[in-house]
């Protein structure tokens, strides 16, 4: 009983095991139809999307400080350019693709690039107002915040500029080669120096001088390239390319609209003193700054212009599919505005003229706000040793409830848009102002019983 | 004369399918002119000037212009207090267009009181029976129509002069700025309000009761500020990212009609008048001033046509 059971239970377990391994077996083999179809599945996703030969408008647009750079596939019926400013429409062919996660066309221009000869037509109406040949052009560039703004060279300009960029970096190369040299020479003085060591150590003296890195060349350039400049007035138009031969490009065939800013001000970044890394801006010509008392602000100007946001927009991006969110209209800040004067102006008089002054931002620890504003003064480089920011301030005091500011310039001829209301508001309780809301009650229970009066006094005569 | 309105309009309103033509209306006003041209004008002009000035008096004897005003006031307060509390905590406030908000409030406010007003000018007395009674002065369509026009602008008028009061004080106790561009913007809306008082009338000519004529009137209001308003909001949601916006054709849609209008809602043409002022951009305020003047002169047309078409009777 005993070995039948022993033997009973050898079978049973030889049975598990045995449908254990055809469990396995089975896992094996369905796991290895899985990797064979992942397998296979692989080469299909890394493949590229799909791409087609197109032409194309390579643009370079300009906007107040900069020169943005885009394309417009064949999807892109309107181009948008900004009124009275140089900016450039390549013609080129090349393959573009589309990318569903930006949901938008892509060239490939590593893979094709090719300029496309022939004549940029301009029309408003059906009537050709001009023609286009394309030119010469490249674009220079600096990085950092006080840097020269991006600029467009077109024509015999670009050849210039690009003569002088080569020549720069011509002079910057053989300034670091120059370098590099001195560097070893100098290097080999000083292990000489190391070597005669004595127990004194090296006489600072024996020692010449290191050399000085060159300063780094902070110009960059697209190189020079081709492609129609287009300098248009306010207005919508239709362009095409006509080639040599006299037939149009059906694919270059699109709109063109030409906007200018709605209005062009002095627009002022506030900063307060209390929180001088958050400024806002100051704009709109009818907007107000509300300050409170015993409070300071500081005022940076600059070129303002408005324009509407969804031209800007696709300006900026061709393909930007979406509407209008946000404000109808708004103010891109240009320019810098730093050799004016600033006038606090009260009942129509100048009380108070604001110089721009650079400020250093000095942290202190244990202060109520952790830092304190002072003025830059090249003269106490311990107590301020750089520039954080220039602006001109102004104090907010009950004593000086409403004013205005105004910039003039070095010319002395007022800035135009440049005035702006300044209040100094004081806290007041809602139940001071509430009672106003009576007023016209008041002054319709006057006007009622003052009538009914009137009539009684007149069925009493 | 009185003899030969009261036939005319008199007869008019008791055909028994309340309708006229214009070949008759043509050879009453002509034999009228012929009888005596001058006095004729200067009756009706009379007349006109009369029943405007009751209306106006009527109006502005009650008191509903006084808790309109009241509103406006109240929320004007709201505005302006939630500006300086913010200033107060902040220390700082960039307010855009101060003193905009308020006054755009309070017009829209007399806009809308003005034209309910004018809205029930005509179809409360029609409904009670007592428009034709007017009909038996030197009185015809066109004078009761232009009188309920002058009337309604002279209410708004008042109306804007019973806010001046209580804004200005808001204004000097608070320190806030009242740009006097906005002051002009405020006169000249009142060609729009011109607009709502003629669109209000042709509702109350043509509507059958007052009753209607306010439901007419509601749904119109409601359509506008919905389309407006709705607008206004898509306008601060942000897409859905920069690439997908499912709200893309809603925004479109909704811009569309907020861009159309600019030409017949007064509303609207309200919020542009006052923007328009604060950038002193004459061009567009002109444009606007004729399109208003226009749209007026187009819904009094319509008011006197739907008055003579449906006649005096209930």
């Amino acid at each position: 009983m005993g070995a039948a059971a022993t033997g009973g239970a050898a079978v049973s377990k030889t049975r598990t095991m045995l449908k254990v391994r055809k469990v396995r077996m089975i896992c094996a083999v369905l796991l290895t139809a899985l990797l064979l179809l992942l397998a296979r599945q692989r080469p299909s996703q890394a493949q590229s999307p799909e791409q087609s030969d197109a032409f194309v408008f390579g643009i370079n647009a300009s906007v107040p400080g900069a020169v943005i750079g885009t394309f417009a596939p064949p999807s892109v019926d309107s181009i948008y350019f900004l009124a009275d400013r140089t900016s450039i429409l390549s013609p080129r062919q090349t393959r573009v693709y589309y990318w569903p996660i930006t949901n938008e066309y892509r060239a490939a221009w590593s893979e094709v690039n090719e300029q496309v000869e022939g004549t940029l037509e301009i029309l408003q109406g059906s009537e050709v107002v001009a023609t286009v040949q394309q030119v010469t052009y490249t674009i220079h560039f600096s990085t950092g915040e006080r840097a020269p703004r991006p600029q467009l060279y077109v024509g015999q300009e670009a050849l210039q500029a690009d003569a002088r960029f080569q020549e720069a970096q011509t002079a910057y190369r053989e300034a670091a080669l120059a370098y590099q040299a001195a560097r070893q020479a100098w290097l080999a003085q000083a292990r000489e120096a190391a070597a005669s060591l004595t127990a004194d150590g090296v006489d600072p003296e024996t020692l010449p001088p290191a050399p000085q890195q060159p300063e780094a060349l902070n110009l960059f350039s697209t190189g020079l390239n081709s492609g129609y400049p287009v300098e248009l007035p306010a207005g919508s138009y239709q362009i095409r390319t006509r080639l040599p031969d006299g037939s149009i490009i059906p694919e270059s065939e699109r709109r063109l609209i030409v906007f200018a800013p709605r209005r062009t001000a002095v627009g002022y970044e506030v900063v307060p003193e209390n929180r001088w890394t958050f400024p806002e801006e100051l704009n709109d010509l009818s907007s107000a700054v509300f300050g409170e008392n015993d409070s300071v602000i500081y005022l940076k100007p600059y070129i303002v212009r408005e324009y509407p946001s969804l031209p800007y927009e696709r300006l900026q991006d061709p393909q930007y599919v979406g509407d209008t969110s946000g404000p109808e209209w708004m103010w891109v800040s240009g320019e810098p505005l730093e050799e004016e004067i600033l006038e606090i102006v009260r009942d129509g008089r100048v009380e108070e003229l604001v110089g721009l002054q650079p400020y250093f931002v000095r942290q202190v620890p244990g202060r109520e706000l952790g830092y304190e504003i002072l003025p830059y003064a090249p003269d106490t480089p311990d107590l301020t040793p750089r520039i954080d920011f220039v602006g001109y301030r102004i104090a907010l005091s009950t004593e000086r409830p409403a004013f205005e500011v105004r910039l003039r310039s070095p010319e002395q001829t007022l800035l135009s848009g440049s005035t702006r209301a300044v209040r100094v508001v004081e806290p007041i309780s809602v139940y001071t102002l509430l009672p106003l809301s009576l007023l016209p009650l008041i002054i319709g229970a006057g006007l009622l019983f003052w009538r009914r009066r009137r009539t009684a006094l007149e069925i009493s005569e | 004369m009185r003899n030969t309105a009261a036939t005319r309009y008199g007869n008019r309103g008791y055909r028994a399918d309340g309708m006229t033509t214009s070949m008759e209306s043509r050879t009453g006003s002509l034999a009228v002119a012929r009888e005596a041209p001058r006095s004729s004008s200067s009756l009706r002009w009379g007349a006109l000037l009369r029943i405007a000035r009751q209306q106006a008096r009527d109006a502005m004897l009650g008191w509903a212009p006084y808790l309109v005003a009241a509103l406006a006031v109240l929320i004007a307060v709201v505005l302006v207090y939630n500006a300086i509390r913010f200033t107060a905590e902040s220390g700082l406030n960039i307010v855009a267009n101060p003193f905009s908000l308020p006054l755009q409030t309070a017009a829209s406010l007399a806009l809308l009181y003005v034209t309910v007003e004018a809205t029930l000018a005509i179809a409360r007395p029609r409904e009670h029976g007592s428009l034709q009674v007017l009909f038996f002065a030197p009185v015809d369509v066109s004078v009761l129509i232009g009188a309920h026009f002058v009337s309604g602008i002279v209410v708004y008028l008042l109306f804007l002069l019973l806010l001046a009061p209580p804004l200005s004080l808001l204004a000097w106790v608070t320190n806030f700025v009242v740009p006097v561009a906005l002051l002009w913007g405020v006169l000249l809306t009142v060609l729009v309000a011109g607009l709502a008082v003629a669109f209000g009338l042709f509702l109350s000519a043509a509507a059958p009761s007052g009753r209607a004529a306010i439901l007419l009137l509601v749904a119109a209001t409601l359509l506008l500020l919905i389309v407006q308003g709705g607008y206004a909001a898509l306008l601060n949601i942000p897409p859905t990212s920069r690439y997908y916006d499912a709200l893309l054709f809603l925004r479109v849609l909704l811009r569309n009609v907020h861009e159309l209008l600019l030409w017949f809602s007064p509303f609207r043409m309200l919020d542009a008048m006052l923007d328009a002022a604060l950038r002193a951009d004459w061009a567009a305020l002109l444009q606007y001033s004729g399109a208003a003047v226009g749209g007026t002169v187009a819904w009094l047309a319509a008011a006197v046509w739907a008055l003579r078409r449906r006649g005096v009777l209930p």
